[in-house]
């Protein structure tokens, strides 16, 4: 259980961080439009690459469960119904970026 | 005890509020949010498709190559480029700096046209609409 101080700096931490990854990511996507299969592949082999990449699912699934844990505070008053959707989405993204971690490892290796 | 915890007020909901920039941007970056999040899962389906192989990654390309497709880009990247500028904007306000009502209007409409300049600009280069 993360403290409410815990929540907000986890919050503003992931969101400076990914401020400069999604700005790489948005770069290289478009230069890559064209690209074919084993070309993606090559890129994700390099080593800065594919750190960035895994620094990327894990920081954005972070940041989007906290984010979607404010709004499900904000708006849904029955507290049973409330935990139960937070519960939910904090599985869900935990599942989701452990498993785009091993998708990203079975690509490189 | 339970009662009392269902009593307790909730944020004041949208229909409350008068129609402002400043307010307007605020929902909208939760709207985006929320898009985003769903972004998120279509780019763990691209990682997902890559990894099973070639024959599994057609799928992917016949949805990226699709009206759809094309226009669920164009709509990640309007969100994204809003929530990140707007992003800014709340770091700022964490640190005090920007919070008076002229400043974070004027901030507000910057961020609406850097996000529409930045998002018609990389949107149409990518869906190749430029060159």
């Amino acid at each position: 259980m993360i403290s409410p101080l815990g929540h907000w700096k986890l919050q503003r931490f992931s969101a400076i961080l990914l401020l400069f990854i999604t700005i790489w990511l948005v770069f290289s996507i478009v230069c890559m439009k064209d690209n074919t299969y084993s070309e993606i592949v090559m890129w994700m082999k390099s080593p800065i690459n594919g750190i960035i990449l895994v620094a990327f699912f894990i920081l954005s699934f972070l940041h989007a469960s906290l984010g979607l844990q404010v709004i499900i505070e904000d708006y849904i008053a029955n507290s049973v119904i409330r935990n139960r959707l937070i519960f939910i989405i904090k599985i869900f993204s935990w599942i989701l970026s452990l498993l785009s971690i091993f998708f990203i490892f079975m690509i490189v290796f | 005890m339970i009662k009392k915890e269902n009593n307790r007020p909730l944020s004041p909901h949208l229909q409350i509020y008068k129609p402002q920039i400043t307010s307007i941007l605020s929902i909208f970056h939760r709207i985006s949010g929320i898009f985003l999040s769903l972004g998120l899962f279509v780019m763990f389906g691209f990682i997902a498709f890559l990894a099973l192989g070639k024959n599994y990654y057609v799928i992917w390309q016949c949805f990226s190559n699709s009206i759809i497709g094309e226009a669920f880009f164009m709509g990640w990247i309007f969100a994204l480029f809003f929530h990140m500028l707007n992003g800014i904007r709340h770091l700022f306000w964490d640190y005090g700096i920007g919070l008076s009502l002229n400043v974070s209007k004027w901030t507000g409409i910057m961020v609406c046209i850097l996000t529409l300049v930045l998002s018609i600009l990389i949107g149409f280069d990518f869906l190749g609409l430029l060159t």
